[in-house]
């Protein structure tokens, strides 16, 4: 019955040595004859017995060698209770504060790191929190709500900026009872005048007051009432910024006038700096009912709510699906566009950050990984000086200390040094913060709130400090109090255990997991930045300046707009270091104005079949100033002026879809801008084809573009880039260009300014910014798991150096050694980098579609990553092998 | 007396015993048959409680009965001590007592009160 007496001396374990010497015999012929009456009743019934006799057995094991005092055997003594009392917290602490000033030197070594992984982790989340989380700093924001559309006909998505018509906006506001208030604006800019410096203004314009909506109340005077909002007043409300910066914060504004595009506005209040929408400065009233417009043009306006008491998001979203059928039934034969048409309503703040979010949580989850990858690195530095406190944890277990007892004391060191750790951490984070706020793009917050170290922070600081205690102490303590007294006590040796090894193991597989996902996930940041980069745009941006400037129409009219334009060109290519100027109404990559147009001989039955195309305003020598190659016919020329035969140009892709089959004869081919019928509307003739440019986003194709002559339109648009081409640093021209400008005319800004490789890049400023810090991680895991591959290598040949030293004596090369020190190190490291490959993989396809230009599985850098990798591990186990192999064996025989 | 009310199984394990001297297998059976079958004692636990049952001085190693059978002689036999013996008697009392009360109450009826 040999399976009996096995099962026997397991329920055994269960005892102190003592009670087992007592019992053991009883024991096991409990165990027989229940075993025998058990058996006559069936295998099933015998194994069941077997499988509850060893639970039982578990279960006092627990309660008999961990809970009370074990390696005594003295189960008499009073135990402690399991948790800590304060006074028994208070003298671990101060116990654990002493042990750690014995040893600085390790202390620190153990501080250091885990400052680092807690100081990283405060500063994302404090970022992280601030960016995406936790942006609008105003009450409830969670009742703040944007409803958005999204077109399934047009293919569009769903999209909360200038999305809804007049007519639209009015529908909803009239037919939705869940929304307490409700708040319809547009967005545009304005220019405040009449300081040192003219000044472009971010306007919002208001059909209701917002405030309310928001929760909040101005920081100084009132906000608009119904009536000066319903007879277009002239009243206006800045921002808390602009009342600091441009007014020094007075009080006594309110009621003063102030200039705004050449007309006077009575300034009634200041709105607070947690009011935060879309950034905008100042407010005015809207200038035309919402009813007064077309519902099926002029997108335009944005709706924000609050959420009614009671009500949610979903009840919400349910009546503006009614709203959304309703107008698909009433309007959908006039506007086909409403087939299927979608309002959604997200909160505000889901609203404005749902696109940077991935990247927040992408960058959370990154730096949590370093900050296991620090408790594995600390883990194993406790383990290793577990071996030298064996005979101190012995002595106290056998002064009667119970292995919880002794078990608590070293957690309350674990507790000590990251609490130190995350005092200094956060201290550092605090630098951090201002480092990263100064150097985050602006356009990428959508906050006004400051980078810091709050309330939020500090709990999530104070969760991530527990558990790096808790991650990187149990193990080491448990493995510590494992102590055979007799042994221990006995002699001095202590030997290296096999459970210490195989802990050291698991230690180096999981940082070169935790080492290989991070590099992966930012090596995928990397290749995706770096393949936009160098995705062919069709013309060269290097060495390209752009700014915009606004006309207001109270100055400036018809050709007066033009010759502007035309004069500040011709003054600033004779600025020195200027190659060329010129100037255009929309900049790749990105355009955004759009006409319908129609084609000779085409006819179609409502407007939304007629065609579309970007179509861009541009003086003469525009396509000369970016350097886009004219493929056919010409550009546009002195010869087309005001009173001329009306020219335009397209690009490529216009010409292969409209007119294929015009062959050669493209040039002389006619665009209407409007419909066939129009007659007021004039046949352009195209006179030239230019080669393609990215006009749609750098991740899209290019779409249909038609550019017409600033000379020829020169009244319809008062709103345009001046793009400068520069010899040297584009930047530097900046002042001579301000000062052209103002030489023209001195209330005239300037803004938006921005090299063209900048803008470019600006859609992409978040995968910038992520890959950024993401690289930092990146090598950070890598420095990580190298020191902590050589910490339990070098420690592993420090134990072994008397074993090694006999292997040596008895003839073993160096060599030898050293391929024996490096074998046995690769295991682990192997089994790290195959599960670190699952977990990529598996990560990469968890997040598909976030990263532009990268596939969810990249051979290439992973084979990149897996490769550094593994060069450094192994360079990190070489390196104490080394050592190892020049052991002198004399020396390691002699030592004890 | 603060050790009062015992557990179900401390309260059996002095009840076998009470009948004279076990040993390890005979007091297991002895709680089970007690108990009426809702009661059970894994191996390990039986000798947990027998230790913990001694540091409480309740019961106490004895001798081997002079009519046990030779290969039980080996054996090691528990008796109650007087202290055991008086709360044993003491937790009965309770029981019977709250027994009383809830008849008095009309929550035991006749029939599963025997």
């Amino acid at each position: 019955m040999t399976r009996t007496r096995l099962l026997a001396r397991l329920c055994l374990q269960a005892f102190p040595a003592r009670q087992r010497a007592e019992y053991g015999a009883d024991l096991l012929a409990v165990l027989e004859e229940r075993l025998e009456t058990e058996a006559t009743r069936g295998r099933l019934a015998l194994f069941r017995y077997q499988l509850r006799a060893a639970t039982d057995a578990a279960g006092v094991a627990w309660r008999n060698r961990l809970w009370r005092a074990p390696a005594t055997g003295r189960t008499d003594l009073p135990s402690d209770p399991p948790i800590w009392t304060l006074d028994m917290l208070l003298q671990d602490l101060r116990f654990g504060i002493r042990t750690l000033w014995h040893h600085p030197w390790f202390s620190l070594a153990i501080i250091a790191t885990l400052a680092l992984g807690i100081g990283a982790n405060t500063m994302i989340y404090s970022a992280v929190n601030t960016v995406v989380l936790n942006p609008f700093d105003m009450p409830d924001p969670d009742r703040v709500v944007s409803v958005g559309t999204e077109y399934p006909r047009l293919g569009q998505p769903l999209q909360f900026f200038e999305v809804l018509s007049g007519p639209e906006y009015a529908d909803i506001v009239r037919t939705t009872q869940t929304m307490s208030e409700t708040a319809g604006f547009d967005l545009g800019n304005r220019q405040v005048m009449g300081t040192d410096m003219p000044q472009n203004v971010f306007t919002g314009f208001w059909w209701v007051d917002p405030l309310p909506v928001l929760d909040l109340q101005p920081v100084v005077g009132r906000s608009f009432n119904a009536e000066e909002i319903r007879e277009r007043e002239p009243v206006a409300m800045i921002s808390h910024r602009v009342w600091l910066n441009r007014f020094a914060g007075e009080m006594d504004i309110v009621g003063s006038t102030i200039r705004i595009d050449d007309e006077p506005y009575t300034l009634i209040g200041v709105f607070p700096t947690a009011a935060n929408i879309y950034g905008t400065d100042l407010w005015m009233p809207m200038w035309f009912q919402p009813d007064e417009l077309p519902r099926g043009q002029r997108r335009q306006f944005n709706l924000i709510g609050r959420l009614a008491d009671g009500q949610t998001l979903e009840d919400l979203n349910s009546e503006l699906e009614s709203v959304a059928r309703r107008a698909e039934l009433d309007y959908g034969s006039e506007l086909p566009e409403y087939g299927g048409w979608k309002l959604r309503a997200l909160t505000f703040t889901d609203a404005q950050v749902r696109t940077m979010r991935p990247a927040g949580l992408i960058l959370l989850g990154a730096v949590a990984f370093i900050l296991l990858l620090v408790c594995a690195n600390v883990a194993s530095l406790l383990l290793s000086r577990s071996a030298s406190r064996q005979r101190e944890m012995g002595v106290r277990l056998a002064l009667g200390a119970g292995r919880i007892r002794v078990l608590r004391q070293l957690m309350a060191e674990s507790i000590v040094m990251a609490t130190a750790g995350a005092t200094l951490g956060t201290g550092a984070a605090w630098f951090g913060l201002q480092w990263l706020q100064a150097n985050t793009p602006s356009n990428l917050l959508p906050t006004t709130r400051a980078m810091g170290i709050n309330t939020d922070v500090l709990v999530y600081t104070g969760a991530a400090t527990v558990m790096a205690a808790l991650l990187s102490g149990l193990a080491p303590a448990i493995h510590t109090t494992r102590v055979d007294l007799q042994r221990c006590l006995g002699s001095g040796a202590a030997g290296g255990s096999r459970g210490r090894r195989r802990l050291h193991s698991a230690f180096v597989a999981l940082e070169v997991a935790m080492a290989l996902v991070l590099l992966t996930g930012a090596s995928l940041f990397v290749t995706s930045l770096w393949r936009l980069q160098r995705v062919d745009v069709g013309f060269d941006p290097d060495n390209t300046l752009t700014m915009r400037l606004t006309l207001p129409w109270s100055k400036y009219e018809g050709d007066a707009i033009a010759d502007f334009f035309n004069e500040l060109a011709e003054r600033t290519e004779a600025i020195p270091g200027v190659v060329s100027a010129s100037s255009v109404s929309q900049r790749p990559p990105n355009g955004f104005i759009t006409q319908q147009f129609s084609l000779p001989g085409t006819v179609v039955d409502t407007d939304s079949q007629m065609p579309v195309a970007l179509l861009t305003i541009a003086t003469n020598d525009y396509f000369d100033t970016l350097g886009v190659p004219i493929k056919r016919g010409r550009g546009f020329t002195a010869l087309d002026r005001a009173g001329d035969a009306p020219a335009a140009v397209i690009n490529e892709v216009f010409a292969q879809r409209h007119f294929a089959n015009a062959g050669t004869e493209i040039i002389g081919q006619r665009i209407k801008l409007g419909r066939m019928e129009d007659e007021n509307l004039p046949w352009i003739e195209v006179v030239g084809v230019v080669s393609d440019i990215r006009n749609n986003g750098l991740q899209n194709g290019v779409s249909p573009e038609i550019f017409v002559s600033l000379d020829q339109v020169g009244g319809t648009f008062n709103q345009l880039f001046l793009v400068v081409r520069t010899e040297r640093s584009p930047l530097a021209v900046l002042p001579a260009v301000r000062e052209a400008v103002a030489a023209m005319d001195p209330d005239q800004p300037i803004y938006a300014i921005a090299t063209m490789s900048d803008v470019m890049l600006s859609g992409f400023a978040i995968e910038a910014f992520a890959m950024i810090l993401l690289a930092a991680f990146g090598v950070t895991a890598l420095v990580l798991a190298a020191t902590g591959i050589f910490g339990v290598v070098a420690y592993g040949v420090s134990q072994r150096s008397r074993e090694l030293g006999v292997r040596m004596a008895l003839g073993a090369g160096s060599t030898q050694v050293r391929g024996l020190v490096v074998r046995q190190a690769l295991l682990p490291i192997a089994m790290g980098a195959g599960v670190g490959l699952v977990m990529s993989i598996a990560l990469g396809m968890a997040i598909p579609g976030f990263l532009s230009e990268v596939a969810a599985f990249e051979p290439l850098p992973l084979a990149g990553v897996a490769l550094t990798l593994s060069v450094v591990a192994l360079l990190a186990s070489y390196l104490p092998a080394r050592r190892a192999s020049q052991v002198d064996p004399v020396e390691a025989l002699r030592s004890d | 007396m603060q050790d009062l009310p015992l557990t179900p199984r401390v309260m059996l394990i002095l009840w076998a015993l009470d009948a004279g001297p076990k040993h390890g297998y005979r007091l297991l059976s002895e709680v089970e048959e007690l108990g009426r079958g809702r009661v059970s004692i894994g191996p390990a636990s039986l000798y947990e409680s027998i230790q913990s049952l001694r540091r409480k001085g309740w019961i106490e190693p004895t001798g081997a009965p002079a009519d046990a059978a030779s290969p039980d002689r080996r054996r090691r036999y528990f008796q109650l001590t007087a202290a055991g013996g008086e709360i044993l008697r003491a937790e009965a009392s309770r029981l019977s007592e709250l027994v009383d009360d809830l008849r008095a109450r009309g929550l035991v009826d006749q029939a599963s009160a025997r």
